[in-house]
């Protein structure tokens, strides 16, 4: 079991996985959706593209909505319809 | 010459590929890789707008270095994405990849000067036959093979071209390349169109590019991920601006390559497939037509080319180091490699068009120029477009390749990445955020100035707005992280049709024709064959008997014409004597007398 | 109004001949062999001399001795070919083995007094000085006829020569006297313009026949040649190369001056044609009947008089010019293939074709030459004898000659037979005869081979780049018409 020699970026990302860290990055991310969402409250879209996006919270309900309906229609229901072995057309 | 200056900057690619094979077997012609693409890029920003190296050819006239604003712009980042990727393969050993990469580039660069067709048509096949190594030269039974598909059906697409511009030299009367106003459209102009959308991954006929770039070598992929679809979105800024029929095509193919790279499971077939979707924003703005939405088209074909380019290096870094591209197999190599994951995030934001990176200033152009035009699907499907991308190519990829929730095994190989390589990423890392910071140095080149200013990327709406579009999407990625995770699979695309096709067309010419040929085949031997033969006999018993008789009857007759007048020479001196006098009276007394 | 006008300026080519003529005389009487070597290396000089001599004169146009002789162009194109022929020929001749060592000067003698002779027949101007210059030629060459030591043709042939040129000579004097009876001037220039017609004035127009059948005989134009294939023959190769060549220039110059008294309406302008017709026939067909190569090429001189005269009949400037042009071709033809053949013959015997027979191994340069000469005799491009061809058929056609023009092409054809011989022997024969040829030292010294090359480039070069020495020919012809 060989140590490799890890430059200063390599052992900053080993020790992010340490416990607790994980963790930790993940409020971060939570806390700094929180503080867009406040934002796009305040600075008003002064040229809505579609009529609703005038609304505060219409793009995160649009990012959020539109993904997790995305992630669910692709891998739940075009996947298993679509999915073959890998070998299928004998290329490999 | 000095107003106008021209460099053609094919002309040192061609040229290096010509020599390439002649150069000594050790390592230093490598450093000579890089004289065409300095001299490229040199170019690039120097080339006097107007129509240079006009040749004839034939009768016709072939206009070899048409420059304007457009085709400038696309040569700039032609030129510099050369230069990063001959720096990044500078470590393949093998000529023949390199003369492939450099007849690639020659054609890419002969399509973006051509000013008519015919010159386009040469260089769009040799751009073909280029990129046909670049996938063949793997030289895995996978890689052949796909090669070998890759070739077909860019030929069909290219013959689709020929027969399109050739009919239009019919209706029209030239080979100019130039707009085709959408309402005049004929026969022949949508032969064209079908040509070049064939290049640009038209849904339904981009399922080469997701079957081809992934099996291409590690460092051929780079190249053919920024030439071939680029250069087609020229050929269609060019000459298709405003169809409404691609805002249409660009708009599904947007949303068509995130649906299907956010359930592939092969790294560079997710970034193929987003090829797909990204030039899809393109070909929605060419459609839509606009001058900020042409721009837009521009913008992002430059940006795309830096930022698609640098995911496939990281892809090809880790397929490199790894020995796998499968992201089921990858996970745990964020502190392996940690450069190579940090220039992937920066592509990755780039694509998704988070705010201090280039994406950033391009895409969003493009949405709000659909937009301004009161296209509000088309914006919209670009919208939702750009949520499949953060969540695919964005948080997906780099997730399972980089951490996937495994820890690094330390018993996992991994090949150390040469520094060529890094140099190359670095480069178009750099690139990218210098852009998406002083968004006027790509604004500048772009080919519909007056428009330029009308759009503010920095505004402060924009960035907000890019902000929560992406970090809402990130958080379903991470409600949803176990759901998408990849597993082994083939998604079967449009080329099960293809294939269909190509089998049938097979079968065709196995059964029925060659029951024919063989029924053909019989009735020549009897018949034909034993006229032909009838007829030669003939034909040399005519020769022998009757030419030859003839001709040497006459010439046998002659001499022996010869040899009697000559027994007039008895050598008697009373004869000779008697004989002229009498002889030469005659003669005279006939012509005296008789006449 | 004629003077005596004697212009010593004017007649340098006469002057330095007459002198060479004289040394060589001296050369003859000294003992010393010594001394007559180096006389007799003078020759060469002196041609080349007197040929610079007449061309410094060449634009000349003047009358000397009482208008009998004229210094124009023509003539002095005719004389710088005649040195010019003469040089070849006295360097053909060093080699020469049927000569005894003591007649070899009196030899040289008589050659340079031929060529005197003809180069006093160029400028002639009048019938008497004429026909005077013609003897003075044809005299010396009846005594080089038989110079080839122990051989008994050749005596049979300086006899025939002799006696045959007596009985043409003696018809050219009768002839000679009805002129003068029935036009009473003899100068060429005062009898053109005058009546020759047979219905008009029978005793001229016979006269004039018979006058040119003395020139005939030189040209050796059919009916007057029956001594052409057996003087060639019995002679030796290096004389004959010499009776081949330079006195049929001497007839063509008198034919082209008498020629301006010709116009196509006469009758002697048909049987002109007619003669020449004849002559390019009968010697064509004959040749292809003979075996030795001297022979071959007597026959062929008889066809090629033919040819000469097809330029003649018109009357026209381009028709001089072309039967100029020809002789000159002719000429050079000739001597190159006497030259090969002189090398060729080491002892002085005659050739035969199988003689010829893997000259392409044993010399590649000597059958390259062979090869050029026979293509040019035939008339193949690109060599001189082609376009002297074709200037005379242009001369000739169209002006109711054009019988003639297909009887020139017919035989061309047949006598590709007989001149690709020569090549076809050279190249692809290999088999040996007993007794030929071969086993003679072949002479490839440094003469041999500079004489061969030289002879074969101007073969060449003046087919291709005909027109300097077209363009001088033809303003001499335009200067003699009236």
């Amino acid at each position: 079991m060989t140590e490799e020699k890890k430059g200063f970026l390599g052992q900053f990302l080993e020790n992010q996985l340490a416990p607790g860290r994980p963790k930790l990055w993940r409020n971060i991310f939570l806390t700094s959706l929180a503080v867009i969402a406040v934002l796009g409250v305040a600075i008003k879209n002064r040229h809505p593209h579609f009529g609703y996006d005038a609304y505060p919270f219409f793009w995160p309900v649009f990012g959020l909505g539109l993904g997790l309906a995305l992630i669910f229609a692709v891998k739940k229901i075009i996947q298993p319809l679509i999915k073959r072995p890998e070998d299928h057309y004998g290329d490999l | 010459m000095a107003t106008s200056e021209f460099y053609h900057p094919s002309l040192a690619f061609l040229m290096m590929a010509a020599v390439l094979p002649f150069l000594p077997g050790n390592r230093r012609w490598k450093w000579l890789l890089l004289l065409p693409p300095l001299a490229a890029v040199y170019a690039a920003f120097t080339n006097s707008p107007g129509d240079h190296l006009t040749i004839s050819w034939l009768g016709q006239t072939l206009k070899l270095g048409h420059v304007d604003a457009l085709s400038q712009v696309f040569a700039q980042v032609f030129a510099v994405m050369s230069l990063a990727g001959l720096i990044f393969s500078l470590h393949v050993n093998d000529k023949g990849q390199h003369m492939a990469a450099l007849l690639y580039v020659t054609g890419g660069f002969g399509c973006l000067m051509a000013g008519d067709y015919l010159t386009l048509f040469a260089f769009w096949e040799l751009m073909s036959i280029g990129s046909t190594f670049l996938v063949m030269l793997n030289r895995t039974r996978e890689s052949v093979l796909a090669s070998f598909r890759y070739f077909l059906y860019h030929t069909a697409g290219g013959l689709l071209l020929l027969a399109g511009l050739l009919l239009r030299h019919k209706y029209t009367g030239s080979f100019d390349f130039g707009p085709i106003p959408p309402g005049t459209a004929t026969c022949a102009d949508w032969l064209i169109l079908a040509g070049f959308c064939v290049n640009a991954a038209v849904v339904p006929l981009h399922a080469w590019l997701p079957d081809a770039y992934p099996r291409g070598t590690v460092t051929g992929s780079v190249f053919m991920c920024a030439y071939t679809t680029k250069t087609a979105v020229y050929v269609l800024a060019r000459a298709f601006p405003g169809w409404d029929i691609l805002a249409v095509a660009g708009t599904i193919m947007a949303v068509y390559g995130v649906v299907f790279a956010s359930m592939e499971n092969n790294a560079r077939k997710i970034l193929s497939y987003h090829i797909v979707s990204q030039v899809g924003y393109m070909v929605a703005g060419i459609g839509v037509g606009t001058a900020m939405t042409l721009n837009g088209a521009s913008a992002h074909a430059y940006a795309h080319i830096l930022y698609k380019g640098l995911l496939f290096m990281a892809a090809g870094c880790v397929l490199y180091s790894a020995g796998t591209q499968k992201l089921d197999e990858l996970g745990g190599l964020a502190s392996r490699l940690p450069w190579v994951m940090v220039c992937y995030m920066v592509a990755a934001l780039s694509i998704s068009g988070m705010p201090v990176f280039n994406g950033f200033v391009s895409k969003t152009m493009t949405i709000a120029g659909a937009a301004e035009d009161h296209r509000t699907w088309v914006a919209l499907g670009l919208e939702v477009a750009a949520v499949g991308t953060f969540i695919s190519v964005g948080l997906k990829l780099p997730y399972f390749a980089f951490w996937g929730g495994k820890k690094p095994d330390p018993e996992r190989k991994l090949k150390p990445i040469p520094a060529n390589m890094y140099v190359g990423m670095a480069l178009l890392a750099v690139l990218c955020l210098t852009q998406g910071v002083y968004p006027e140095m790509l604004y500048k080149y772009l080919p519909y100035q007056e428009v330029v200013a009308e759009y503010h990327p920095w505004a402060t709406w924009n960035v907000v707005q890019a902000l929560m579009l992406l970090g809402f999407s990130g958080l379903a990625f991470y409600i949803m992280r176990r759901v998408i995770e990849p597993h082994k699979a083939l998604n079967l695309d449009f080329d099960w049709f293809y294939r269909l096709i190509g089998r049938g067309v097979l079968w065709l010419i196995c059964k029925p024709i060659s029951a024919i040929d063989a029924v053909w085949t019989i009735v020549w031997d009897k018949v034909a064959l034993r006229l032909l033969k009838l007829l030669a006999a003939f034909s040399a018993w005519f020769d022998r008997a009757a030419i030859d008789g003839v001709v040497d009857g006459s010439a046998y007759g002659v001499k022996g014409l010869g040899h009697l007048t000559a027994l007039l020479q008895n050598g008697r001196l009373q004869h000779y004597l008697g004989l002229m006098v009498v002889l030469a009276l005659l003669i005279f007394a006939f012509f005296w007398y008789g006449l | 109004m004629d003077r005596l006008n004697l212009q010593p300026g004017h007649l340098w080519p006469e002057i330095i001949f007459l002198a060479l003529v004289l040394l060589l005389f001296l050369a003859s009487m000294v003992k010393s062999k010594k001394t007559a070597e180096a006389l007799l290396k003078l020759c060469p000089l002196a041609a080349l001399a007197a040929a610079f001599g007449a061309a410094l004169t060449f634009y000349l146009k003047s009358e000397l001795f009482f208008g009998t002789y004229r210094v124009d162009g023509l003539s002095q194109f005719f004389k710088i070919l005649v040195c010019l022929g003469y040089l070849v020929t006295w360097f053909n001749s060093l080699t020469q083995k049927t000569v005894s060592e003591t007649q070899k000067p009196d030899y040289y003698l008589f050659l340079t007094l031929s060529a005197f002779g003809l180069i006093l027949l160029s400028s002639a101007a009048e019938l008497v000085t004429i026909y005077l210059a013609m003897e003075l030629a044809s005299y010396s060459l009846y005594i080089l006829i038989p110079a080839r030591s122990r051989s008994k043709a050749a005596a049979e042939a300086g006899l025939k020569y002799i006696i045959f040129g007596a009985a043409a000579t003696a018809l050219a004097l009768y002839g000679l006297s009805l002129i003068v009876a029935s036009q009473n001037v003899t100068f060429v220039k005062a009898l053109a313009g005058l009546d020759w017609s047979i219905s008009g004035n029978p005793l001229a127009a016979t006269g004039l026949c018979l006058f040119m059948g003395g020139m005939f005989f030189k040209l050796a134009l059919f009916p007057f040649h029956f001594w052409c294939p057996d003087v060639y023959q019995g002679a030796g190769n290096e004389t004959a190369a010499y009776v081949a060549t330079l006195p049929k220039l001497g007839a063509v110059i008198v034919l082209i001056r008498l020629a301006t008294l010709l116009s196509p309406e006469t009758e002697i302008s048909t049987i002109l044609a007619c003669l020449a017709a004849a002559s390019i026939t009968y010697g064509n067909l004959c040749a292809l009947a003979q075996k030795d190569l001297k022979r071959m090429l007597g026959f062929s001189s008889v066809a090629h008089a033919g040819y000469i005269l097809v330029g003649l009949v018109p009357g026209t400037a381009e028709g001089l010019a072309a039967a100029a042009f020809y002789a000159m071709a002719y000429i050079l033809m000739n001597l190159l293939c006497f030259w090969v053949i002189c090398r060729i013959s080491a002892d002085g015997r005659n050739l035969t074709y199988e003689d010829l027979n893997g000259l392409s191994a044993r010399s590649p340069l000597l059958a390259l030459t062979l090869a050029i000469a026979a293509f040019s005799l035939v008339g193949l491009p690109p060599t001189v004898g082609f376009i002297g061809k074709l200037w005379l058929i242009t001369s000739a056609w169209d002006r109711g000659f054009d019988w003639l023009v297909i009887v020139v092409c017919v035989n061309t054809a047949i006598a590709i037979f007989y001149y690709l011989s020569l090549f076809r022997h050279c190249y692809t024969e290999e088999t040996i005869p007993v007794g030929g040829a071969q086993s003679l030292a072949l002479d490839t010294g440094a003469i041999s081979q500079a004489g061969a090359l030289l002879l074969g480039l101007l073969v060449v070069v003046l087919g291709v780049l005909p027109g300097p020495v077209w363009n001088v020919v033809l303003t001499a012809s335009k200067s003699i018409l009236p």
